[in-house]
C-alpha cells in the first residue's frame, strides 16, 4: 500500500550528508519515486545517493519543495506539449531566480537532475545553458566555458567555406 | 630537434628546401600536438563534464530558442544557431552527429534545407514551411515524405494553389499537421483545402490545425478518429453547428479542442445537440457567437475529473442580465469542481470590455504568487465607464471574492469607497496589480488618518501598532508612482504593515519617467518600507 503523502524519508549524499524530507517532494524525482515503490517495508536506513553531493541536493531540494504538488510530466504530456504549444526557452521567474547560481553549480545540478530523474529541473538547467549560449560568438562561448580552439586546419577552412556562404545572405 | 641557426648565402638551394620541408613537418607536428593538448585541455572544462545526451539537449533547446527569436530574419535564424559547429572539434563532431538536431526543418532557404536534409539521416521530419512556395524544395529535398512525422505550412495564399496540391502522397507517420495560409491585403485567404490531401491516407493524425482555410469535414482528411488535438479557425466557408457536432462525436480520444471563430452565429442550431467528449482537458471557444451561454455550458458533457480550461468564449452584445446568469453558472462551475480551470472569459458590449481571468488551481504553492490558485484579471481596458468594475464587484457573491489571491487592475481603478468596501472580501489577496494608483494610495491614506502620530508613538513604545490591516494576506503590489508625494502617502500604511509582520515582499513601480532624480528620492523614500523596490518602465 502506499505511505501517506506526509512520510519522512531519509537520504545520504555522496559526502555524507543526510536530509530528512517529505516524501511528496522526494518523489520529484523519478528515480527515488521508482525506489520507494520497490521497497514494501518502511525502512529506516537512508537512501544512498552517491552521485549528489550535499550542497547540490540542498539546491535540488529547494527546487523539490517549490514544485511539490504539481503534476509530474509524462511522456505523453511532454509531446503533447511539444506538438501544440509553441516552444521557446522561457523559464519562469522563480525557476530563474532559483537557477542564478555559479556555472560550476549549474552543471552539477544538470548532472544531478539527470541522475535523479527531475525533468523539469533538467529542462531548467538546459533552457539556462542555452540562455548563456544565444547571441554569443563562438570565441565568446569560447570564453564562457574556459574551452580554446582546437580545430584541425582541414576544419577550420569548412568553417570558412559555411561562413562565406552564410555571409554572402 | 631542428636547431636553427641563420643560413648562409652559399648554402645550397635544395638543401634549403629540403630543410624548410622538415621545419614545416616538425611545425605540422607542433601544430598537431598542439591541437592535442588544446583538445585535452578541453576536456577539462565544466561544460565538458555534461553527458553527450545532455549536451545535445541544450543544443536543442539552443535551436529552438533561436528559431523563435521574433525581429530576426529567418535565414539568419539557422546560420545563428549553426554558430556551435564553430566553437570547437567535440562540439563540431557532436552536433554534426545528432540527427535529431537537424531532423526540425524550416523551410526558409534552401541552402539549410539541403543541410538538414542530409544531416538528419533517417530520422522523421518535421517540416515547417513560413512565408514561400516549397513546390521545388517538396520534390528535390524532402524526396521521402514517408519520412514526415510534423507538417506545418504557413504560406502566402499565392503560392497556396501551386504547393498544397503537391502533398498528394500517403503521409503513413504523419502526426502533426498544421494548415495556416497568411491573409492576403483584404484580410482573406480564399484558400481551399484539397480534398486529396495526403490521398486520405495519414492513420497516425494526431494534432490537426487549419486556420482560415475553405474545408470540408466530409473530406478523407477528417475521417480519422484518432485526433487528440484539434483546431478549426476561422475557416473561409460557413460550418453548419450539426455538421460540427457529428464531427466531434466522431473523436472519442480528443482532448484539445479550438473553434475560434469556427461557427457562426446563424448557423449554430438552437436545439444544439449534448457534445460528449470524456477526455477533453482544453476548449477553446472564442468569438464563435451568441450560443455560448450557461446553456451552451450545460450541454457540453466534460468529466469533472480532469483538468479544463474555458478560454477565450465571448458574448457579443449581450445584454447585462445575460451577462449575470452566464457569469453565475461560471463562477458555480468553477468553484463546484476542484480542478477546473477557467481563464479568459471575454465578454463584450458595444462599448464595454472586461476579461476575466479567473484561474482555479487546487496545487497550493509555495513562494511569492508566480501563479495565483485564482486570480482576477481585468485586462487592459480603457472604456469602462467610471467604477464600472467596482458595480460589478459588488454584484458578485462573497464566496466567488474570497478566495481571491491576485487581482489585476490595468486598465480601470475602484473609488476609495469600492476599496473599502472590498478590503474585507478578499483576505486572502497576495498579489495586486495596478495602472493607476491614485484612488487606491488615497484610499490607503483615508484608512490610515492618524497613521504619523501612531506610528511616532509606536517607535517611542517600541511595541507594533494594533491597526485594522487590510489585505492581510498582501505580499506583492506593482504600481506606477510618479510624485515624491504619492511615495510618501503609500509608505505610511507599508510601514505600519512592516512593523506588524506584514511587510511586502515585493514592490514594483511602474511607468516611472525617466529621471534619474526623481528614482533616486522614490528608492530613498520607499527603502525604509520594503527591501526589495523593481522598477519597470
Amino acid at each position: 500500500m502506499a505511505a501517506p503523502a506526509t512520510q519522512q524519508i531519509k537520504i545520504r549524499c555522496n559526502d555524507e550528508k543526510e536530509f530528512t524530507v517529505d516524501r511528496d517532494v522526494l518523489e520529484r524525482s523519478v528515480l527515488i519515486k521508482n525506489m520507494l515503490e520497490d521497497v514494501t517495508e518502511q525502512q529506516d536506513a537512508p537512501i544512498p545517493l552517491p552521485n549528489v553531493s550535499g550542497p547540490v541536493m540542498a539546491k535540488v531540494l529547494e527546487y523539490c519543495t517549490h514544485h511539490r504538488g504539481e503534476p509530474l510530466p509524462s511522456a505523453d504530456t511532454e509531446q503533447s506539449q511539444d506538438e501544440t504549444r509553441k516552444r521557446t526557452t522561457d523559464i519562469s521567474e522563480w525557476d530563474q531566480k532559483f537557477i542564478t547560481v555559479d556555472q560550476e553549480m549549474l552543471f552539477e545540478i544538470i548532472l544531478a537532475a539527470n541522475y535523479l530523474d527531475i525533468k523539469s529541473l533538467l529542462d531548467v538547467g538546459c533552457k539556462t545553458v542555452a540562455n548563456m549560449i544565444k547571441g554569443k560568438t563562438p570565441e565568446e562561448i569560447r570564453k564562457l566555458f574556459n574551452i580554446v580552439n582546437d580545430f584541425t586546419p582541414e576544419e577550420e577552412a569548412q568553417i570558412k567555406k559555411e561562413n562565406e556562404w552564410a555571409e554572402d545572405r | 630537434m631542428t636547431t636553427i641557426t641563420p643560413q648562409s648565402s652559399s648554402y645550397h638551394a635544395s638543401s634549403i628546401a629540403k630543410l624548410r620541408e622538415d621545419i614545416d613537418a616538425e611545425l605540422a607536428i607542433l601544430q598537431a600536438r598542439i591541437r592535442t593538448l588544446h583538445s585535452k585541455r578541453n576536456t577539462l572544462a565544466s561544460v565538458y563534464q555534461l553527458p553527450p545526451e545532455i549536451l545535445v539537449r541544450i543544443f536543442s533547446s539552443f535551436q529552438r530558442g533561436v528559431v523563435s527569436t521574433p525581429y530576426m530574419k529567418e535565414q539568419q535564424k539557422y546560420t545563428e544557431w549553426a554558430r556551435i559547429l564553430q566553437v570547437s572539434q567535440y562540439w563540431r563532431e557532436l552536433v554534426l552527429g545528432s540527427k535529431a538536431l537537424w531532423s526540425n526543418i524550416a523551410v526558409t532557404d534552401r541552402h539549410w534545407v539541403e543541410k538538414f536534409y542530409e544531416r538528419s539521416g533517417t530520422n522523421d521530419l518535421s517540416i515547417d514551411f513560413k512565408f514561400y512556395g516549397f513546390a521545388s524544395l517538396l520534390k528535390s529535398v524532402v524526396g521521402d515524405p514517408q519520412r514526415i512525422s510534423s507538417l506545418k505550412i504557413s504560406i502566402m495564399p499565392s503560392y497556396w494553389e501551386d504547393t498544397l496540391p503537391l502533398l498528394k502522397f500517403p503521409a503513413p507517420k504523419l502526426k502533426v499537421l498544421k494548415l495556416e495560409p497568411r491573409l492576403n491585403d483584404f484580410g482573406e485567404t480564399n484558400c481551399v483545402l484539397p480534398a486529396d490531401i495526403f490521398c486520405g491516407e495519414c492513420p497516425e493524425l494526431r494534432d490537426l490545425y487549419v486556420d482560415s482555410c475553405d474545408i470540408d469535414l466530409r473530406t478523407p482528411l477528417f475521417n480519422g478518429t484518432n485526433l487528440t488535438s484539434l483546431c478549426i479557425r476561422s475557416p473561409a466557408n460557413a460550418i453548419g453547428g450539426i455538421d460540427m457536432v457529428h464531427f466531434l462525436q466522431r473523436l472519442p480520444q480528443l482532448r484539445l479542442l479550438s473553434l475560434s471563430e469556427a461557427l457562426t452565429i446563424n448557423t449554430v442550431p438552437h436545439a444544439f445537440i449534448p457534445i460528449h467528449i470524456p477526455n477533453l482537458t482544453w476548449l477553446e471557444l472564442d468569438h464563435i457567437g451568441l450560443e455560448i451561454n450557461a446553456q451552451f455550458l450545460r450541454l457540453i458533457t466534460i468529466p469533472e475529473t480532469t483538468d479544463l480550461r474555458l478560454e477565450c468564449f465571448a458574448l457579443h452584445l449581450e445584454p447585462m442580465p445575460v451577462f449575470e446568469e452566464m457569469m453565475d453558472s461560471v463562477i458555480k462551475r468553477a468553484y463546484g469542481n476542484t480542478s477546473l480551470v477557467f481563464r479568459d472569459i471575454d465578454i463584450s458590449w458595444s462599448t464595454h470590455k472586461i476579461s476575466v481571468v479567473c484561474m482555479r488551481n487546487p496545487r497550493p504553492r509555495s513562494g511569492i504568487l508566480a501563479s495565483p490558485s485564482v486570480q482576477l484579471d481585468f485586462g487592459f481596458r480603457e472604456s469602462f465607464p467610471n467604477d464600472y468594475i467596482g458595480q460589478w464587484f459588488h454584484q458578485l457573491p462573497r464566496s466567488f471574492l474570497a478566495p481571491v489571491e491576485a487581482l489585476s487592475l490595468e486598465g480601470t481603478e475602484l473609488s476609495v469607497d469600492n476599496w473599502n468596501s472590498l478590503s474585507h472580501s478578499m483576505p486572502n489577496l497576495q498579489r495586486l496589480i495596478l495602472a493607476d494608483a491614485t484612488l487606491f494610495v488615497e484610499y490607503l491614506d483615508t484608512k490610515f488618518p492618524d497613521v504619523i502620530s501612531e506610528s511616532h508613538l509606536a517607535r517611542l513604545s517600541g511595541q507594533p501598532v494594533t491597526h485594522d490591516i487590510v489585505y492581510p494576506a498582501l505580499r506583492s503590489l506593482t504600481l506606477p508612482l510618479q510624485t515624491i508625494e504619492h511615495a510618501e502617502r503609500l509608505c505610511r500604511p507599508l510601514a505600519i504593515r512592516r512593523r506588524n509582520g506584514l511587510a511586502l515582499e515585493e514592490l514594483t513601480i511602474t511607468q516611472m519617467a525617466d529621471d534619474p532624480a526623481l528614482r533616486n528620492q522614490l528608492h530613498n523614500v520607499l527603502i525604509d518600507t520594503i527591501s526589495e523596490i523593481r522598477w519597470m518602465p
